[in-house]
């Protein structure tokens, strides 16, 4: 799960529901899948049809010049590997992996795998089990040291080496990997040795020098995605298994110059790069236009929020300008109708239930809260439109489209009906929230729904410090606890696997199907394509009809404003910004 | 003391009055403090008329209301919105006296009488608790002198070192917002203060010859306590509750703003001011800080200057003496 840093609080907020996020962008597999649109730029001066529209039309780049950004607050760690989006987003552009993603949101190409280090996409084998890389020849680390498959195995082994994470829990995303063939008993041994002695995971094996493959317990068809996340770029084989304050060397077209902490990281562009392109690392003459980069960082939102006015900055790297009422009124500002953009993300916020506890074992009850919400309320308490749309679904509408948007209404007669089948009339119900806005505002409108059909609802509001901590307390009292959730990768598998199987480790409401668990396994074997997406889809809708797991209230949205100078701006899900794509007017 | 009293006895040698008439004929020539206490009668007023502003309204008190946020800006909607000239039949349509308060619509006028009621009720809780604790320390500490001096003296430079915004942070973290531990965090960390006051004040009647007095004939130390000494402490206990009650409204609106105060539930000024922070609310709808803010800074003015008058009032010897 990715963390994003503005939809940390925005998302703890609101639904009140933190970040956490899961990387990633839209669906399908090497080439296409069910991507909805995620690209709508906004005409300020049209009110509600203001998110229509998308990003303006490519422009011929120049080339040259600094990209200037600022963030509120730190991520974890620069050491690459940290969870926060945005990290991914600036890894993504210096560094490369086994395969990556291309510097476009159309939505035909924004989930298409692309090999990078990768000579070509991976062969499967016949038992859906393995999954066989080769290396381009010719590949370089900036020491002059070759690239093998040996680095590729230890890159693997040090992201996900528990003894040496930036955050704290483990390797955020390890369970993409776990299904790797001897995981656990690795992860075990690592564990217990603090890291002095790693005997491999059995599951990647070096094939050739040149060759890697993975095997895998069972057949995961969106493994190779696993393998293009932001934080699996590759890094040499000698890299020393200890805690960094910046990632270790890489191959890609930029590198960190300098990092001070807390303060400021700037990125410029790697001297040897043309060699790799040389060995045929994919780079397109109109990508990888600027010079570098510099991050300042400790920037509050209002200072960053009048230096993107006056174009002082490019770009709020941490989302945290414009927000709030700032967007509404920069919408509906002309002055920054060319420079204003609300994009869709692939990322839901929804409340969790406490299934294992009365009153919300009984699906009935749940539907009930399901039907009581009135989710435009809370749209509106979230910052309108343009920061999220009403949602009802387990998947978000920019990571499967064509899902269908009215399972759930807001009908408090037909939720009191069902609270009454449920016999749960009077439940006194505990709701937490976070107590950053507008988590307080969320949890108070959500009570007076459910007052509104039948339920006692008392709120409880947690710092964003310890909320997911005691979420996650089976000894904790709740029964309704709002959350968010971002893709991982572009595949509905990074929703269902951390977030809903009987041993997901984010299932803090304890819901536990077998049936469904084996359902989702059965889709997972599939490739990426529209048949997976399709099948992933529909059974969101089924279980949100038959069970309703979760109430999910609205689709976050990506809020930007630009500076004047800076051209070919774009965002979407797979790589939040995309650098190797923007290019600075005034060269 | 005695000076003036000649002198007022000269002036009005008619009537030999007491010290607390001379107090109230001190108090009611001081034009500040008559003001201070007309204001806080009318914020009383205010608060107890918070149900009938409901009804009036039609708004009820922490209920969301649509119509209090522009469909456009999406903006808590400014005040007057919606009213009728005159104000003649507001809860017959969607009107915002005042505004709306935050993103969720709530009518500030309601807001404000029910938060006016929490901020009456913390103020004079926690003042009382502080007083309580103080008196007993201040008292004990005073009059028993010696080690149980020294030990409650310096419980009282422990508590005055202590970090009470932390401590206050860490309190609610732990137990949850509410109002019973706002009460009870403000009066731990600020009983200190009166306490040396008052044992100041005891320790300097306690040789006094009315004590030595009591002592031989015979009355107890509980009764030299609470029957001789306490009383001579009820001028610096007025003063000092009438101040008190100031800093503890300030210090809850912090804390609620700060978000480690009250729960969102509860109405509250400071929950009002800290609503219009989040996102630049305050740029684009300067009510949501302006209304709240200045009934909070005269009110807590009007405590304070009640406080002083009263001090005048009370100890003509000072330096602010008519």
């Amino acid at each position: 799960m990715r963390i994003r840093l503005a939809a940390l609080a925005a998302l703890i907020a609101l639904a009140a529901a933190l970040g956490a996020a899961c990387g990633g962008g839209s669906d399908s597999g090497g080439g296409g899948g069910a991507t909805s649109a995620a690209t709508e730029a906004v005409t300020p001066d049209s009110g509600a049809s203001y998110l229509e529209g998308g990003f303006p039309a490519t422009e011929t780049p120049v080339k040259g010049g600094v990209l200037k950004m600022a963030m509120t607050d730190n991520i974890d760690c620069w050491s690459g590997l940290s969870y926060y989006g945005v990290s991914w987003s600036v890894f993504y552009f210096m560094a490369r992996g086994l395969y990556g993603y291309p510097d476009s949101v159309d939505p035909a190409s924004t989930g298409t795998l692309t090999p990078d280090l990768a000579a070509d996409m991976p062969e499967l084998s016949e038992d859906g089990l393995t999954y066989t890389v080769r290396l381009r020849e010719g590949l370089t680390f900036p020491d002059g040291s070759a690239v093998d498959a040996e680095d590729v195995k230890a890159t693997f082994e040090y992201m996900l080496d528990p003894n040496i994470q930036c955050g704290t829990g483990g390797p955020p995303a390890s369970g993409y990997y776990a299904g790797l063939k001897g995981y656990a008993d690795w992860n075990t041994a690592m564990e217990e040795s603090k890291g002095k002695e790693n005997p491999g995971i059995a599951g990647i094996e070096v094939v050739d020098d040149l060759t890697v493959s993975f095997t895998l317990e069972a057949p995961d068809g969106a493994f190779p995605r696993a393998l293009a996340m932001g934080w699996s770029y590759i890094r040499p084989s000698d890299t020393p298994h200890k805690v960094l304050e910046t990632s270790p060397i890489f191959v890609g077209p930029y590198r960190i110059k300098e990092y001070t902490a807390d303060k400021s990281l700037v990125i410029e562009r790697e001297p040897t790069w043309a060699d790799n392109v040389a060995a045929g690392v994919p780079e397109a003459p109109e990508q990888n236009n600027i010079d570098g980069i510099e991050l300042e960082i400790g920037t509050p939102a209002d200072i960053q929020l009048a230096k993107l006015k006056s174009n002082e900055l490019d770009l709020s790297f941490g989302s945290d300008a414009p927000y709030g009422s700032d967007v509404p009124a920069i919408a509906n500002d002309p002055a920054y109708a060319d420079r204003f953009f609300s994009t869709a993300d692939a990322a839901v916020n929804y409340g969790t239930f406490r299934t294992n506890q009365p009153p919300f074992d009984k699906p009935e009850a749940r539907q009930a809260v399901n039907w009581a919400i009135d989710r435009d309320a809370l749209t509106k308490i979230a910052g309108g439109k343009l920061v999220r749309s009403p949602w009802t679904q387990i998947l978000p509408p920019n990571l499967i489209g064509d899902q269908p948007t009215d399972i759930y209404g807001y009908d408090p007669a037909k939720a009191k009906e069902l609270v009454a089948a449920a016999g749960v009339e009077g439940s006194e119900v505990l709701l937490l929230h976070g107590t950053e806005p507008p988590g307080p505002e969320a949890a108070a409108s959500i009570k007076e729904n459910l007052e509104a059909v039948g339920f006692t609802v008392k709120l409880k509001g947690l710092s964003a410090d310890v909320y997911y901590g005691y979420l996650a307390d089976p000894e904790s009292k709740w029964n309704l606890a709002p959350a968010g959730w971002i893709q991982d990768y572009p595949d509905a598998i990074t929703f269902y696997l951390p977030l809903l199987m009987c041993e997901s480790g984010s299932n803090y409401g304890a819901w536990c199907d077998e049936e469904f668990d084996a359902k989702v396994n059965e889709i997972n074997a599939l490739p990426p394509g529209p048949e997976r997406d399709a099948q992933f889809a529909e059974l969101s809708t089924q279980v949100m009809q038959e069970q309703a797991p979760w109430y999910p209230t609205g689709a976050p949205r990506q809020v930007t404003l630009t500076s004047e100078r800076l051209g070919n701006y774009i965002w979407g899900p797979a790589k939040n910004f995309y650098f190797g794509h923007y290019f600075l007017r005034e060269g | 003391m005695a000076a003036v009293e000649q002198f007022e006895a000269i002036a009005d040698p008619a009537a030999a009055r007491t010290p607390r008439q001379l107090a109230l004929a001190r108090l009611r020539r001081d034009r500040v403090a008559l003001a201070s206490v007309g204001f806080i009668a009318l914020l009383v007023l205010f608060a107890a008329a918070a149900p009938a502003f409901e009804a009036w309204t039609g708004h009820p008190v922490n209920t969301s209301n649509s119509t209090g946020i522009d469909d456009y800006t999406l903006l808590p909607v400014g005040p007057l919105h919606g009213c009728p000239a005159g104000l003649a039949s507001v809860g017959e349509r969607p009107c915002f006296v005042l505004g709306a308060s935050n993103v969720l619509g709530y009518d500030m006028l309601v807001q404000l009488a029910y938060g006016a009621r929490t901020s009456l009720l913390i103020g004079v809780l926690a003042t009382i608790l502080t007083t309580l604790i103080a008196l007993a320390a201040g008292l004990v500490a005073g009059y028993a002198g010696g080690l149980t001096d020294a030990g409650i003296a310096r419980l009282m430079d422990v508590v005055a070192a202590f970090p009470f915004l932390l401590f206050a942070i860490a309190a609610s973290v732990v137990f949850g917002p509410s109002v019973a531990l706002v009460v009870i965090v403000i009066s731990i960390f600020s009983w200190f203060y009166p306490g040396r006051l008052f044992r100041g004040e005891v320790i300097a009647l306690r040789h006094r010859e009315f004590v030595a007095a009591a002592r031989m004939l015979g009355a107890s130390h509980t009764r030299i306590v609470v029957r001789h000494l306490l009383p001579q402490l009820v001028g610096p206990v007025i003063v000092l509750a009438s101040l008190s009650v100031a800093g503890v409204i300030a210090a809850e609106a912090a804390l609620t703003y700060l978000g480690f105060g009250l729960p969102f539930d509860v109405p509250s000024w400071g929950r009002m001011i800290s609503d219009a922070v989040p996102g630049g609310l305050y740029r684009n709808a300067p009510h949501l800080m302006v209304i709240p803010g200045t009934l909070l800074v005269l009110t807590v003015l009007a405590f304070n200057l009640l406080g002083d008058g009263l001090r005048d009032a009370l100890d003509p010897r000072g330096a602010g003496a008519r």
